[in-house]
């Protein structure tokens, strides 16, 4: 039995774990590149313990839609934003090397192959883990949303100043 | 190991193995040890690690033909 030196292959200082660490990730877009980096992160931390939530706004809300085309909304602009922006973790495309589809298809695969989760499987990882899904309130408006047309993993539709209180004191803070 | 299942992660890339074992050792008592098999390379420095950042004890790396062995031991913290 070989002891390990936790400096030998740590770059983490030691605080106390007790204290409970915080981690604030904006979800922006809604590629499958990018959401998988976020839930990865968010997902590490919440099993490393920290306290996460996520934030999706502007485009981000489309990974957190329920799968399926609406036509709603109060206007006719609304109900085409509605209707053009299909949300769904599963068919969310790749930021680069998409061509149509045929990109995001192929990664698709590639990750199945290589054991890679899809986001369906990460949003089922990040619920069991507890880590909070919050959505903006303007986007939800301009692409004619409600709260029955997200997943039901999502805690509320908030405003900018709920988010700011859920975040302030988080260690970890990104942007995606 | 105090008649727990070794947790089977081998297949499982970034970040899987380490949920799977976040999961499993929120079930356990402090001073149980966990068994973690994972082939993911990447783990010989995350399990430690996430050992560090949670406070758990990492006690032990057992490399085998194509997979890891681990075994980290919960604390009361």
């Amino acid at each position: 039995m070989a002891p390990l030196n936790p400096r030998d292959s740590s770059t983490l200082d030691s605080r106390p774990s007790t204290l409970t660490r915080k981690a604030s990730i904006v979800v922006f877009s809604d590629e499958l590149d990018r959401a998988c980096s976020a839930f990865t992160i968010a997902n590490g931390a919440a099993a490393s313990g920290m306290e996460v939530i996520m934030f999706f706004s502007c485009w981000g809300v489309n990974v957190v839609r329920k799968d399926g085309r609406a036509f709603r909304g109060d206007t006719l602009m609304n109900r085409l934003m509605n209707f053009v922006t299909r949300g769904g973790a599963a068919r969310l495309h790749l930021s680069r090397l998409n061509f149509l589809g045929l990109g995001s298809w192929m990664m698709r695969r590639l990750m199945k192959a290589k054991n890679i989760q899809s986001i369906p499987e990460m949003i089922a990882d990040a619920r069991d883990l507890g880590v909070r899904l919050l959505v903006c309130d303007n986007p939800t408006a301009i692409m004619g949303l409600k709260k029955e047309d997200l997943i039901s993993d999502v805690e509320d539709i908030v405003g900018v100043a709920t988010y700011i209180k859920e975040s302030v004191g988080a260690e970890l803070t990104l942007f995606i | 190991m105090n008649g727990n299942e070794p947790l089977d992660c081998r297949d499982m890339r970034c970040p899987r193995p380490i949920v799977e074992m976040a999961k499993r050792m929120r079930k356990m008592e402090p001073g149980q040890v966990l068994e973690l098999l994972v082939d993911d390379p990447v783990a010989k420095k995350d399990v430690p690690n996430w050992c560090t950042t949670t406070g758990n004890e990492f006690l032990e790396r057992r490399d085998e033909d194509r997979f890891f062995r681990f075994y980290v031991k919960k604390s009361d913290r």
